[in-house]
């Protein structure tokens, strides 16, 4: 039976459409309206200092479309920031990781295997389910490699994807999404507040055939991700509230400056 | 920032009160029920006697058959040994002399209307179920009448004068005598916290011949529950029948025997349904199982440039509002379990009623019920001087349907489906607490914004039963559910970080160090102000270049309780490893707190 390419992917918010437009070269680069999206089965890792935000785009780009996700052993995932990037609360999950009640429960003395077991069990039933899963650095540290292996086996079959926030050492990620702020805006020496956040985006891994970057606000001034180019910076643009974040705000038009002032 | 004057600091047993008040109060709205067991049997003496039907002597052994089975007898036929769920053979065999009275939903519901007016007295709207059935929200009621005791002879009082006072067209005409409510078994008359509860109350009391009120509270509520067969989740409560015989051949008799379980085992086994099913036999909840917010614009109303005085053109144009209505309820898969019924004359003259149907109405059901509505009140006894000029249905209460197919473009996908069971898998595996949703709560702090909880509370949490805006008797109140305040229509909370939102929120705050260009801790003073601009942040012993840093913003929080908490807040901006890293930090009676980070 022939498998269409849109069944293989899932979607992705359309700001990173740039980004996975050349990674999914494999699948057909001829035309120009070849669907772009993650590839089902995949096992995606986001690392550098924006992981977290990064991973949330992610997880928005697919919720919107419908399909639900899991996010387990993240307790201190920002839910107001995920709700602002774009992720569909109706549809996401929270699960506590699985380690967690080791030490809670006193009646057994779990070992490592029980450990084991009940964390390839967890993992398994949200793979046979649910679309895309975000699991946290800690939770895969305690995961053996020959488990993780296996839970990505099995995740191929399923056309789930896996999501593993932070740098682990010994998953084989697919592709490898390295978030790199370059700056930080609106914050000055006492005044101001956070404004938004540029990010590289750096896309590497097994299955992206060549390296590629791209720079998108994650944030941007309302929390959402969006790419550079629609909101670009120049010095000479006149303030207007409608276009807010459009403005260069070291030259004191900015709402925030009567911090400066006082 | 001013300093906090003393004086505004509630004194503790204020605070003590107050949660003693949050531990009372009960999740469930307190109604009474009054209940006719065999209603039909009046009815139909009363429309033998006063309409045109044919006659029923009082007198005889009266039993009313519905598909080939007794459903109701009188008294004196459960004497000669009559009972319900025999076939007419069987009945006739124990009495030869049996009057099998014709059955009739419209006279039952007819007649029905004069005792539902006569305790629209009292409580202006109530909810009728069945013909013979009403139940209302005590609160307001109970205290005009003076407790729930007297409350209960009230309106027991009330339905012998609805009956008493069919017929009598003026005050010297003799009214209906007592035989005639006789033959029904009389009225009942239950209070108990809950629908489910104080349906089987009302039940009892038509049994016992005296009102039946059970004390306010979870523990008397289940007390009394424990004791009912499960088959009255299905005849009362309106769970599945298949379930309900899952659950007898299970050896799962009583209605104790479900709340003995464990909540996680019956979520396990029957998944959201099972939840339903021990909260109904624990007596702690009655919410309709799968019960949501009923969209706002789906009242339907339709106008009459000429009056229109008989029924049968008034059920004609209700026809196509019910259509209209179950087109769109349907298109959000949704069925209504709630109808409230208005309809008014050119002199002002209205009838307002609410119907409840637990398993939900379809159109012909609705249908019904317009029907009976009208033609109780056009033709009834004290029929309006007008014509009708308008008529408006409201679904003031809707669950999901779960009998739609799967939606194409929409509606309740396969990936839903496919989600739920992987969830509750989850969910057996970890226990109930462990897997849970997002829930707008609102508040300054970006930790209390969302609130997580359990997956298996969401229905009731962010979806709860609201009533769409119409002024109600308040059988389920939405205070109760607060939560269900959806972000989009909450009011700002002023004072609250500025956008963009933390991607972390450290729910247990990490201690950090702040210090000055010199080494100096930095401290922030009572009026609000910076000892000196903070320059290295020190986090797990490292120590981090602060580049940017905006601050202090003082939170003031809960002034006035014990529980009061002073800090300040810092954005900083601080050099990383792999670049910069935003932190939110905290200061709190000297100590610095990362509290959240902008990862």
């Amino acid at each position: 039976m022939p498998v269409f390419a849109h069944e293989r992917l899932l979607p992705i918010h359309d700001v990173l459409i740039p980004l996975f437009a050349v990674s999914n070269g494999s699948i057909s680069n001829d035309s120009p309206e070849s669907p772009v999206g993650l590839v089902r089965g995949q096992t995606v890792v986001c690392a550098g200092s924006a992981a977290v935000s990064c991973a949330l785009g992610l997880l928005a780009g697919v919720t919107q479309a419908g399909s639900w996700a899991a996010v387990v052993g993240m307790p201190s995932i920002g839910v107001l920031a995920a709700t602002s990037i774009g992720v569909v609360l109706e549809r996401t999950v929270f699960i506590e990781d699985p380690d967690a009640h080791r030490t809670n429960d006193a009646r057994t003395h779990r070992t490592n295997d029980d450990l084991q077991a009940r964390m390839g069990a967890v993992l398994s039933a949200l793979i046979d389910g649910i679309d895309l899963i975000v699991i946290s650095r800690t939770c895969t540290s305690a995961v053996s490699p020959s488990l993780l292996r296996r839970l990505q086996t099995r995740a191929q079959s399923k056309g789930a994807v896996l999501v593993i926030v932070g740098e682990p050492s010994s998953v084989s990620a697919d592709i490898r999404l390295t978030a790199h702020t370059v700056q930080w805006e609106g914050l000055g020496e006492g005044y101001g507040h956070l404004r938004r956040r540029l990010v590289t985006l750096e896309m590497d891994g097994r299955r992206c055939p060549r390296p590629r970057t791209h720079t998108v606000w994650l944030p941007d001034v309302h929390g959402a991700l969006a790419s550079v180019d629609a909101t670009c910076v120049t010095r000479e643009q006149p303030y207007r509230p409608e276009n807010e974040n459009r403005i260069e705000y070291e030259d004191g038009s900015d709402p925030v400056g009567v911090y400066r002032a006082s | 920032m001013a300093a906090i004057p003393l004086a505004c600091i509630a004194p503790v047993e204020h605070a003590h009160n107050h949660e003693h008040q949050i531990m009372n109060t009960s999740s469930l709205i307190r109604c009474a029920v009054v209940h006719s067991p065999a209603w039909s049997l009046i009815a139909a003496v009363l429309h033998g006697r006063f309409g045109r039907g044919p006659d029923v002597d009082p007198e005889e052994p009266l039993a009313i058959l519905r598909a080939q089975r007794v459903a109701v007898c009188s008294p004196l036929a459960w004497q000669h040994g009559v009972r319900p769920g025999q076939r007419r053979r069987q009945a006739q065999g124990a009495c030869p002399h049996l009057v099998i009275v014709p059955d009739d939903p419209e006279r039952d519901i007819r007649w029905f209307e004069p005792v539902a007016r006569s305790i629209g007295d009292l409580v202006p709207l109530v909810d009728l179920e069945t013909p013979g059935s009403i139940l209302l929200a005590t609160r307001g009621p109970s205290r005009y009448v003076g407790g729930d005791a007297a409350l209960a002879v009230r309106l027991e009082e009330l339905a012998a004068q609805g009956v008493a006072g069919i017929g009598r067209s003026g005050p010297s005409s003799p009214g209906v005598s007592d035989d005639v409510v006789g033959v029904g078994g009389g009225f009942g008359v239950g209070i108990a916290d809950g629908r489910l509860a104080s349906t089987l109350a009302a039940r009892a009391s038509a049994r016992r011949k005296e009102p039946v009120i059970i004390d306010p509270g979870a523990a008397a509520t289940s007390a009394f529950l424990a004791p009912h067969p499960v088959r009255v989740l299905a005849t009362v409560a309106g769970c599945p029948p298949d379930l309900v015989d899952l659950l007898e051949r299970l050896g799962l008799r009583r209605l104790g025997d479900v709340a003995a379980l464990s909540p996680e085992h019956l979520f396990d086994r029957f998944a959201a349904v099972g939840i339903a099913v021990h909260r109904l036999a624990a007596g702690t909840d009655d919410a309709a199982p799968n019960a949501v917010a009923p969209p706002a614009d789906l009242s339907v109303v339709q106008m009459f440039e000429d009056s229109v005085v008989l029924v049968d053109p008034l059920i004609f144009a209700a026809k196509r509002l019910v259509d209209e209505m179950s087109t769109s309820l349907s298109d959000r898969a949704c069925v209504c379990t709630r109808l409230l019924v208005e309809a008014e004359t050119d002199h002002a003259e209205s009838s307002q009623r609410v119907w409840y149907r637990a398993e939900g109405m379809d159109s012909g059901a609705m249908l019904d019920r317009i029907r009976w509505q009208l033609d109780g009140w056009i033709n009834g006894s004290r029929p309006p001087t007008a014509g009708v000029v308008f008529i408006r249905l409201t679904p003031t209460q809707v669950r999901r349907d779960s009998g739609v197919q799967e939606g194409f473009w929409g509606g309740r996908s396969r990936a839903d489906e496919n989600a739920a069971r992987a969830v509750t898998r989850v969910i057996g595996l970890l226990g109930p607490e462990s897997v849970t949703v997002a829930s707008w709560q609102g508040g300054r702090d970006p930790r209390q914004v969302y609130r997580l909880v359990p997956f298996t509370e969401r229905e009731s949490h962010d979806s709860g039963v609201h009533d769409s805006g119409v002024h109600d008797s308040g059988v389920h109140d939405s205070g109760v559910r607060a939560s269900g305040a959806s972000r989009a229509t909450a009011p700002p909370w002023p004072g609250s970080l500025p956008l963009p939102a933390p991607a972390l929120v450290l729910h247990d705050p990490e201690e950090v160090s702040v210090l000055d260009v010199d080494g100096g801790s930095v401290s922030v003073d009572g009026r609000g102000l910076v000892s000196a601009a903070p320059a290295v942040l020190i986090r797990n012993g490292q120590p981090h270049r602060i580049t940017a840093w905006a601050g202090p913003w003082p939170v003031d929080e809960r002034w006035w309780e014990t529980r009061a908490r002073r800090s300040a807040r810092f954005q900083v901006v601080i050099e990383g490893s792999d670049g910069p890293r935003a932190h939110l930090v905290e200061v709190t009676a000297g100590a610095w707190w990362s509290t959240a980070d902008y990862s």
